[in-house]
């Protein structure tokens, strides 16, 4: 036994050790069988799990955000202060204002007279939320909705503001929220793009959005929002042109593909395959965008419902029906924007007429979902980039107003999957200035909306410059108080 | 017996590598289902090594009872099956490890504390038997052998489970007649409360694991007062905003949820009584309803939404997808798949029967504004698991439901858009586990509606939006339907409205349209020359549209050559001289576009040759931009000269045109211009920009812009 046991030692050699280095080998790559994604570029590295899955079970499928761009007011939509009214012309206090930076437009303004609503408030639905006079069609909805009171922002300036709403940070080379759903979750109808990007322009004083906002960031460009145009063809260019049918299209990009094929073959360029992807889908397109474009199955009353200017392309309301239209056959995330939120001053003026335009369409989205029992599946999101403040910009009269930025508080509304329904979240202090309950960070309101559609928000990143992001970034707490 | 050493010392280093190479890519590991079997022998397995180590230690002990070869053979034998079975059931519990609901911290204890005692085990085949280093690892993993035991133990059983018959008796099981501080308030407290608040830790001098400590109070006084619960403070701390100090439970803690605060007000407020119980309360009392609630949460055991039936093969779901059709599988550890069918146009009944490949697993199928037909639901009859239907816009009438008796956990049913009638109330009734219904646009009367919902007083029916609601709403303008407003040769004016059963009037002579004497819009409208169509739209019981006014252009007489006299502003060159002929109009609000020349410096003028035949022509069309707030004005006057000879052309007509006033609004214009009739080779057109721009514009007093973008010849 001793002479074994020293034989056994004496064993180590060279043949030995090539012996074992093999098995280890063999261990590896037994191992490497049960990671299936540790050699693929990019993926998911560290996440453990297969794109194209959720991370737990979830209600909502899909979104549509109602983006209400330059900011409506919250004290004439939701945030219901009487104090203001009480306090008409009085100077906003300093110990309330805290040293809040404030814009060029205001900052050189000697006094900060505190303005209240010109329009009335009341309670509605069972849950009795407060809205405004403005917004009737909603607070028909009141208790499909649950208003967050208390979003709060960190940038002043729209651009930013929307950037961070939109990506998670203020500078724009992060890829938008609709760009990490497609990655995440990918498509579910692959005759449409799962990002769809619409736009409207109201009559309120508008502001710019930029294609920026729906970027893919440094995610596979398959991702990036695609903006339909507002003219009779929401798709440019999907048509065929005179002369070509069907067929000889088929055939052109069957020529195509094998011209891009061998391209792929000689630089092996991934880029290449999703160019071919794409065309594939375009194709496709040409027979999926009509029957979502198609209004002859829409009854009379689903006008009415919409309000008329639905008909008309590029509208608000229009853009509403598309939503619902787009979200109903498998788009994963429509976004809209709503130009014309921005009322420094006039605010008595415009903002009645962007109410009435914006107020109709969003409560009709709600109740058409509703009726095809599609609303528990989708996540609306009704809001702006941030709020404004509760003192008047400009010359205030007893008649009109106006009303500059205010990131530290500001309203917004969501409705549909796993939303708790007639809540009413989040507490401001009485002049409406800063949050006294239940702050929502933007960062938050992203880490719910991902835990909505069935994702750790901490879990969906992508590797890029040896970091890994999130839309998140390194914060976000899920308001579970929301959830149904 | 040396072969045999080979072999196993072989195999326990293949696993431990694993082992090891699992564990730094721990993050990235997916455990395909059909391994999962492996991984749930750990618990069977992970008994030999902890027997095996104990011989080991026997072993060790009664070595001088044995003589040497035997103690050396049973020793080889048992160190050797001890490190295999061990590194094994490492290997197995990592795989379990990675199934769903195994992440806890006492998880990731028990995880390293074994793969600390594997390595160690493995360790001792290296060393010398009877060696310090020897003993020492014997013993050393007998003894965190014992821990990671526990730590198992504690995962399966729940870390009480040992001392669990001591420390107390399980609860009882809690009913209706449990009084309703023990069966849910107390459960609450404990949660939330008394991991601070108890017999050993009682911060703030307070004790809340019984009903009379919790009536003592702490050092503040007080903490209930019974039938008030905002006067109380346990509820008042609650409460409070986080952000403050004062805040129960403390800021990182888990806090109470709204239904918890809700219960503990309520039953405050109803007296605190700790005897009181579900059955003696009356059922107007919020208390009565929360503990209700409560109760039936507690007795529905949590595993009804978990699906009993297998996965189907990774193979066959991606196999099933293609472009018209998605089959997904939500979450890596549900086998439930959800289905929807795309493109009304590209529907096959093939994408609807090949489902039957996955009938057990289809939990919601999608089939919306498919062209699916009564009969088809016999194949969706097929599918015993599936909870969500949406058949919304198919072509079914209703007579096909009683094909779906086989999908018998059907919750959801979505109806809306098709042509179902009253009389499917008798099948519906049969699907016991209907919970929600839509039936909005649909043939049902209302009178059926009711019936229906008297039927199914269980099922939540959704009628939605009803027709007649609302006031009448303004129509939209009827469009034009022509791709431009300048017609190809031939080409009639198409009007449309998108909504139907609407009356399009209109004129073409300028003059509103009216209800009564304007023609109605049949077909489309051939037209000469230019016109001014102007139509309206007209529905009943909506209110009229605004009048909507479209310019209609047809190419008319086009010039053989075309040559500026002045070059446009080099800003906005357009396509030079090519632009005025193009027949096309370009948009004002995009004057940087092609169709645009600009002009401010130099008028407009150009000369246009007709050729060795030239037409005869009545009239020219000076088609130009209007953008009052970029300076883009009327033209002053047009001048027109004709001739044969391009050296010596006369005067024919010129035309003043009048000032634009403050607030006209941007467009497209354009002046006609009378020749009589002429039939001249060359005519040169000369458009003056104006040179003042007038006082009411907010740059007054300087020159004015004409951008010009068409000719037209009549």
């Amino acid at each position: 036994m001793d002479k074994q046991v020293l034989e056994n030692r004496l064993n180590v050699n060279r043949r030995h050790f090539l012996g074992k280095l093999g098995l280890g080998l063999g261990g590896v790559a037994l191992g490497s069988l049960l990671t299936p994604g540790l050699l693929k570029r990019g993926g998911v590295a560290g996440e453990g799990l297969p794109l194209g899955f959720k991370h737990f079970a979830s209600k909502a499928k899909r979104i549509i955000y109602l983006f209400q761009n330059g900011a409506p007011s919250q004290f004439e939509s939701f945030d219901y202060k009487p104090t203001l009214n009480q306090r008409f012309g009085e100077d906003l206090p300093e110990s309330i204002r805290g040293g809040q930076r404030l814009t060029g437009m205001t900052a050189n303004q000697e006094k900060f007279p505190l303005v209240g609503s010109r329009f009335s408030f009341k309670q509605y639905g069972d849950s009795g939320i407060w809205v405004s006079e403005l917004f009737p069609n909603i607070a028909g909805i009141a208790d499909d909705i649950c208003v967050i009171k208390t979003m709060h922002t960190e940038a002043i300036n729209h651009d930013p503001a929307l950037t961070f709403m939109q990506t998670g940070a203020q500078v724009g080379n992060r890829p938008s929220m609709g760009a990490w759903m497609s990655y995440g979750l990918g498509s579910e109808n692959q005759n449409l793009p799962a990002f769809c990007v619409l736009l409207s322009r109201g009559r309120g004083n508008g502001q710019g959005v930029y294609s920026k906002l729906w970027t893919n960031g440094f995610l596979d460009s398959v991702h990036q929002g695609v903006q339909f145009s507002s003219s009779h063809d929401p798709i440019l260019y999907l048509n065929n042109p005179d002369g070509m049918d069907m067929a000889s299209r088929r055939k052109m990009l069957d020529q195509l593909e094998a011209l891009n094929h061998m391209a792929y073959q000689e630089f092996g360029d991934p880029e290449i395959n999703t160019r071919i992807r794409q065309y594939e889908m375009a194709y496709r397109m040409q027979t999926a965008v009509p029957e979502i474009t198609d209004l002859s199955k829409e009854p009379d009353h689903i006008i009415k419902l919409y309000g008329s200017d639905c008909l008309v392309p590029g509208t608000y309301a229009a853009n509403c029906l598309l939503a619902r239209k787009l979200s109903e056959a498998g788009v994963r995330f429509v976004q809209l924007y709503h130009q014309g939120w921005d009322q420094h001053g006039n605010l008595v003026g415009e903002m009645p007429l962007q109410a009435e335009d914006a107020d109709r369409a969003s409560a009709a989205l709600i109740t058409d979902l509703k009726q095809r029992g599609l609303l528990d599946e989708t996540l609306v999101i009704w809001g702006g980039e941030f709020g404004r403040t509760n003192y008047c910009q400009g010359k205030l009269t007893p008649e009109n107003y106006g009303r500059d930025h205010h990131p530290r508080c500001f309203s917004i509304w969501m409705a549909g999957g796993g939303i708790k329904a007639g809540l009413s979240y989040g507490e401001t202090d009485e002049f409406g200035y800063n949050i006294v309950r239940d702050p929502v960070h933007v960062h938050d309101l992203h880490a719910t909306i991902l835990h909505l559609m069935g994702f750790d928000h901490e879990q969906l990143t992508f590797k890029h410059l040896g970091r890994r992001f999130r839309l998140t970034d390194v914060h976000g707490k899920v308001v579970n108080d929301i959830l149904a | 017996m040396q072969k045999l050493q080979g072999i196993v010392s072989n195999i326990i280093w293949l696993l431990l590598v694993l082992l090891a190479f699992l564990l730094i890519f721990e993050s990235q590991v997916v455990v395909p289902y059909w391994m999962q079997p492996l991984g749930r022998m750990h618990p069977m397995l992970l008994h030999f090594p902890i027997a095996l180590i104990v011989v080991m230690v026997l072993l060790d002990h009664f070595r001088s009872h044995l003589d040497q070869s035997s103690y050396e053979k049973v020793h080889f034998m048992a160190l050797n099956l001890t490190t295999l079975t061990t590194a094994l059931s490492a290997l197995m519990g990592f795989l379990l490890s990675k199934e769903e609901g195994y992440t806890s911290e006492l998880m990731e204890l028990h995880k390293w504390v074994g793969v600390t005692v594997t390595y160690l085990i493995c360790v001792m085949l290296l060393v010398k038997p009877q060696s310090k280093p020897y003993k020492f690892l014997l013993y050393g993993s007998f003894i965190i052998l014992f821990f990671a035991g526990h730590f198992g133990a504690g995962l399966t059983h729940g870390m009480d489970f040992l001392m669990e018959p001591i420390a107390r008796a399980k609860p009882p099981e809690i009913t209706p007649e449990t009084p309703v501080f023990q069966a849910f308030v107390a459960p609450i407290l404990e949660e939330k409360c008394q991991g601070c608040h108890n017999q050993q830790k009682h911060k703030g001098d307070l004790d809340m694991t019984t009903y009379d400590l919790l009536l003592e109070g702490g050092e503040h006084g007080p903490v209930l007062v019974a039938g008030n619960a905002l006067e109380s403070e346990m509820i008042h701390r609650a409460l409070l905003p986080m952000a403050m100090e004062e805040h129960m439970p403390p800021e990182g803690k888990p806090q109470l949820t709204d239904r918890e605060l809700e219960l503990l007000t309520a039953w405050i407020d109803a007296g605190a009584d700790p005897e009181i119980s579900l059955s003696e309360l009356s059922s107007d009392d919020t208390l009565y309803h929360l503990a209700q609630a409560r109760l039936q949460e507690l007795q529905t055991p949590e595993a009804t939404s978990r699906y009993e039936f297998e996965f189907a093969s990774e193979k066959l779901v991606a196999s099933l997808n293609n472009p018209y059709r998605s089959v997904i599988q939500e979450t890596p550890e549900s086998p439930a798949l959800n289905v929807s069918l795309y493109v009304r146009q590209a529907y096959q009944k093939e994408y609807l029967e090949g489902l039957n490949k996955i009938k057990d697993q289809i939990v919601t199928l999608n089939l919306s504004y498919m062209p699916v037909e009564d009969e088809d639901l016999k194949l969706v009859g097929r599918f015993p698991n599936l909870e969500t239907l949406n058949l919304n816009y198919t072509n079914i009438t209703g007579a096909g439901l009683e094909f779906l008796s086989g999908c018998e956990r059907l919750k959801s049913l979505s109806l809306s858009g098709t042509g179902v009638n009253g009389q499917i109330a008798g099948e519906l009734s049969k699907m016991e586990s209907l919970q929600e219904l839509y039936l909005w646009n649909t043939e049902i009367s209302d009178r059926d509606m009711e019936a229906l919902s008297e039927e199914l007083p269980q099922v939540d029916i959704i009628t939605g939006y009803l027709a007649g609601q609302e006031p009448p709403l303004p129509l939209t303008s009827p469009q034009l339907g022509n791709k431009s407003a300048v017609l190809a040769p031939g080409e009639p004016v198409v009007l449309e409205h998108k909504l139907s059963g609407v009356i399009i009037k209109y004129t073409t002579d300028g003059s509103d349209p009216d209800s009564v004497s304007a023609p109605e819009y049949t077909d489309p409208i051939p037209v000469q020359g230019y016109k001014e169509v102007k139509t309206v739209a007209y529905k009943d019981r909506w209110l009229t549209s605004d009048t909507a006014s479209y310019m209609i252009y047809t190419h008319g007489k086009t010039p053989v050559t075309v040559q500026l006299e002045h070059q446009p502003n080099p800003d906005y060159p357009g396509k030079g001289a090519l632009s005025l002929t193009d027949k096309q109009r370009g948009m004002i609000s995009n004057f940087r576009g092609k169709e645009w020349l600009g002009f401010r410096e130099s008028a407009f003028s150009a000369t246009f040759d007709f050729g060795d035949q030239p037409p005869e022509i009545s009239q020219v069309l000076l088609c130009y931009g209007l953008n009052t707030g970029s300076q883009i004005m009327s033209p002053a006057a047009v001048k027109i000269w004709g001739g044969n000879d391009p050296d010596n052309m006369k005067v024919v007509t010129e035309q003043i045109i009048p000032a634009d006033e403050k607030g006209t609004p941007r467009g497209e214009k354009m002046v006609p211009i009378d020749l009589g009739s002429v039939s001249y080779r060359y005519y040169k057109i000369e458009g003056q920009p104006l040179a003042r721009l007038p006082s009411w514009h907010n740059a007054k007093g300087q020159p004015a812009w004409l951008f010009v973008d068409e000719l037209f010849f009549y």
